[in-house]
């Protein structure tokens, strides 16, 4: 991407500035006088060029260093998770015997994460449920007496989320009136807790909770239209360039079998294990290929995007990487605080040092995602007790 | 819903006022004491400052959020802010583009109302539209104006539509910080995303300082029209005038429109086609009316008139007297156009015959 290039904010009509003369070399050194644009032009350049000393900004080192009394006791409890030899999300333990809460999507099937504690210890985790509601997982690891937080007596939601709908169209509207918790309001300040002891970056609540609508998710497979000699399980003829199957590495000729442990003999099965789940969700795919059995994990992506949706998508990627599973969830707290995707995971707390949520996505440029803390707290039970276990999974025979 | 009648010739924004500042409901807010110590020390320095500042954020957002508006074309969607308790709203100029477009203006609270592109500033990228339905409440919820232009290291609050309207969705607010000012831009970290053109940038007593223009490459490029841009360009952006021209267009190529077909009959110029949807059929000049006068200038042929118009620029407005034959007194109609923009090898009308008929379009000799 050529430097300096600006996109203006107009939905449809965001666009590049066009031609490179405009803010090349040239046009600064030019000596001539340039025509008013050119000069225009030739600011914006520099603006993007000149640097801006970073305690100017909101969210400066010096701004942050003032939340460390804010952010000291919740800090005891955060955890770094890591999979894959690098760190895909934070969390925070949630109960002293070992149990720790954080993002389900990022962790990797092939290996047992591992998580670092507060005090730098690291533990080996086993991942005892997940909601795939809010893309929550429980991790279990073999400490006690470990600092947690008490996510206790929190304000439950006043309004029950509704089921999150999957369609074809982009924006849903919702019916609902946005859920609200007390304690909190639009223009608040709330840190992202870290292990250290400054934040890992502040920010404002934007909008007050809200369901954010599914968009679906899209695996990248198509069915052969000849199943015949196949007795279990659909056969695939061509994995498509976009989709969590090519990066999975589902061949074409494989045979899947299972999709999460339930078994897809129809297209139509097939068609149905994947509908209502979400971009950014993991599935595993129980697949044969040749006379073998292979268990692969697939990430959804998203669909095909009109040209409009790819030129929303570039420019809220300016500046960072999103979350992958950032659509979907039955009520999202916005907040405008610059996040990196492997920094969700973990809570988010106001001036008081109250948990007020925890971190669920990067959204966009302007936004980042949290799960009020009450909706979280009601499914702590849940994904505790071994109901929502994820399927067992292991190599078979063959 | 929307207010759906017909628009009427008044509602087409003829003789908007070009008073500056424009008449606005919403006071600016007072700043307390410890507000005041955080502003005039530049920084917060302790978790109480940071309370001053967050309790101020939350006063101007429940303030001023109905003043945020979202701006829908057929081909663009974008934010803006109303300004003026008549539906004056303040918008990027890349939003709207061309003087004399209908827009709708959906408020915070879904319903949407007609309204219509004023001027547009293609260097500063500053717009106007005027809303031209009736306010539900005698008045539109219009923001105030900052009178002071923004300084590096003031705290500022974006607000708009980013990524477009969504149903139960308040214009989400962005904290942030002026990072550098230069004559022409504004650069700030409150971030901002397609969608958010037009939107404001509001100071800590919730006056309008700046509109969203554009972002760069890093998350802290985030640029807005200084609010001294349109005070500068006040009166051609309330006149609907059009300055510079959208992106990859030839500037040199632009004629103003009318969308008449005339000719001399019995030494009058006499209109024998109104195209439809032209400025002319928009300001009800009919066939068999007679161009007396275009301003101060008596028409007495076809190349005069050509003369005439090729000094008139697109936008502008200009009064036709025509002579319509209905009653034995009838006195000269008055009729003020706005004029329209054509590219200079529109085409026009095939000829009429008979010989001595001209197609008029602005398209010149």
């Amino acid at each position: 991407m050529i430097r300096g290039q600006l996109a203006k904010l107009s939905c449809a009509g965001a666009l590049l500035l066009a031609g490179a003369a405009a803010f090349s070399q040239e046009t600064l050194e030019d000596q001539a006088a340039p025509d008013l644009s050119g000069v225009q032009e030739a600011l914006r350049d520099m603006f993007d060029r000149v640097w801006a000393p970073r305690r100017r900004y909101a969210d400066s080192p010096q701004v942050r260093a003032l939340f460390r009394p804010v952010v000291a006791e919740a800090a005891r409890s955060i955890v770094q998770v890591r999979s894959g030899g690098r760190q895909v999300s934070l969390g925070a333990v949630v109960g002293p015997d070992g149990w720790i809460l954080t993002k389900a999507s990022t962790l990797r099937a092939d290996e047992a994460p591992r998580c670092r504690l507060a005090d730098g210890e690291v533990y080996k985790a086993q991942v005892v449920g997940i909601d795939r509601v809010y893309d929550l997982a429980m991790l279990k690891i073999d400490a006690k007496e470990l600092p947690s937080l008490d996510l206790t007596g929190k304000p439950a939601p006043t309004t029950q989320p509704v089921a999150v709908k999957t369609g074809e169209k982009e924006m849903v509207s919702v019916a609902d009136p946005p859920i609200t918790t007390e304690g909190w309001q639009v223009g608040d300040w709330v840190a992202t807790v870290g292990r250290g002891r400054d934040p890992i970056a502040v920010g404002v609540i934007s909008a007050v909770a809200r369901t954010i609508p599914a968009r679906p998710g899209f695996l990248g497979v198509q069915m052969s239209r000849d199943q015949t000699g196949v007795s279990k399980g659909v056969l695939i003829n061509e994995v498509l360039e976009s989709g969590g199957a090519k990066d999975a590495g589902v061949l074409g000729g494989d045979i899947i079998e299972q999709v999460d442990g339930e078994p897809t003999n129809t297209s139509e099965e097939l068609i149905e294990a994947i509908s209502g789940r979400s971009p950014g969700d993991a599935i595993d795919l129980t697949l044969r290929r040749g006379g073998s059995q292979i268990e692969l994990r697939a990430i959804l992506s998203a669909r095909q995007l009109n040209p409009a949706q790819r030129r929303a998508l570039y420019q809220n990627r300016l500046g960072g990487a999103l979350s992958e599973r950032r659509f979907g969830f039955p009520a999202a707290l916005q907040h405008d605080t610059v996040l990196a995707p492997r920094d969700c995971g973990g809570p988010l707390v106001n001036l008081d040092g109250e948990v007020v949520g925890f971190n669920l996505a990067r959204a966009g440029r302007t936004e980042s995602y949290a799960a009020p803390v009450g909706e979280v707290a009601a499914r702590l039970v849940d994904l505790m007790s071994g109901k929502l276990a994820p399927t067992p999974r292991g190599p078979r025979g063959g | 819903m929307a207010s759906a009648h017909a628009e009427t010739t008044s509602d087409r924004t003829l003789g908007v006022s070009a008073d500056y500042p424009p008449q606005t409901i919403i006071e600016p807010l007072p700043i307390d004491e410890s507000l005041l110590r955080v502003v005039d020390a530049g920084k917060p320095a302790s978790v109480d400052d940071l309370r001053a500042v967050q309790q101020q954020v939350r006063r101007v957002v429940n303030t001023l959020q109905k003043s945020i508006v979202a701006i829908e074309l057929n081909d663009s969607l974008g934010s803006g802010v109303i300004v003026s308790d008549d539906g004056l709203v303040m918008t990027a100029g890349h939003v709207t583009v061309e003087p004399n477009r209908p827009v709708w203006v959906r408020l915070t609270d879904g319903r949407r109302y007609r309204g219509r592109s004023l001027g547009v500033n293609h260097y500063d990228d500053s717009g106007l539209v005027k809303i031209t339905a009736e306010a539900p409440d005698d008045a539109w919820p219009a923001a105030p104006l900052a009178t002071e232009p923004a300084e590096v290291g003031d705290w500022v609050i974006a607000m708009g539509h980013p990524n477009g309207f969504v149903d139960g969705r308040l214009p989400p607010l962005r904290l942030g910080r002026v990072l550098m000012r230069e004559e022409g831009a504004l650069s700030t970290d409150a971030t901002l995303v397609g969608g958010d053109s037009g939107g404001p940038l509001l100071n800590l007593r919730g006056e309008v300082v700046g509109i969203h223009s554009r972002i760069g490459e890093r998350i802290t490029s985030n640029f807005h029209v200084p609010i001294e841009d349109f005070e500068q360009r006040w009166e051609r952006l309330a006149a609907g005038r059009m300055t510079g021209s959208p992106e990859g267009e030839d500037p040199t190529r632009a004629r103003p429109h009318v969308g008449v077909a005339v000719a001399m009959k019995d030494g009058r110029c006499v209109v024998t086609q109104v195209f439809p949807r032209s400025p002319a059929a928009e300001a009800g000049i009919r066939v068999g009316d007679c161009i007396a006068r275009i301003g101060e200038s008596n028409i007495v042929s076809v190349t005069q008139l050509t003369r005439i118009m090729s000094r008139l620029e697109p936008y502008e407005r200009i009064e036709f007297t025509l002579e319509r034959d209905e009653a034995e007194d009838s006195a000269p109609v008055e009729k003020t156009i706005w004029l329209g923009r054509v590219d200079r090898g529109f085409p026009g009308l095939a000829m009429e015959t008979p010989a001595d008929a001209h197609a008029y379009d602005g398209a010149g000799p």
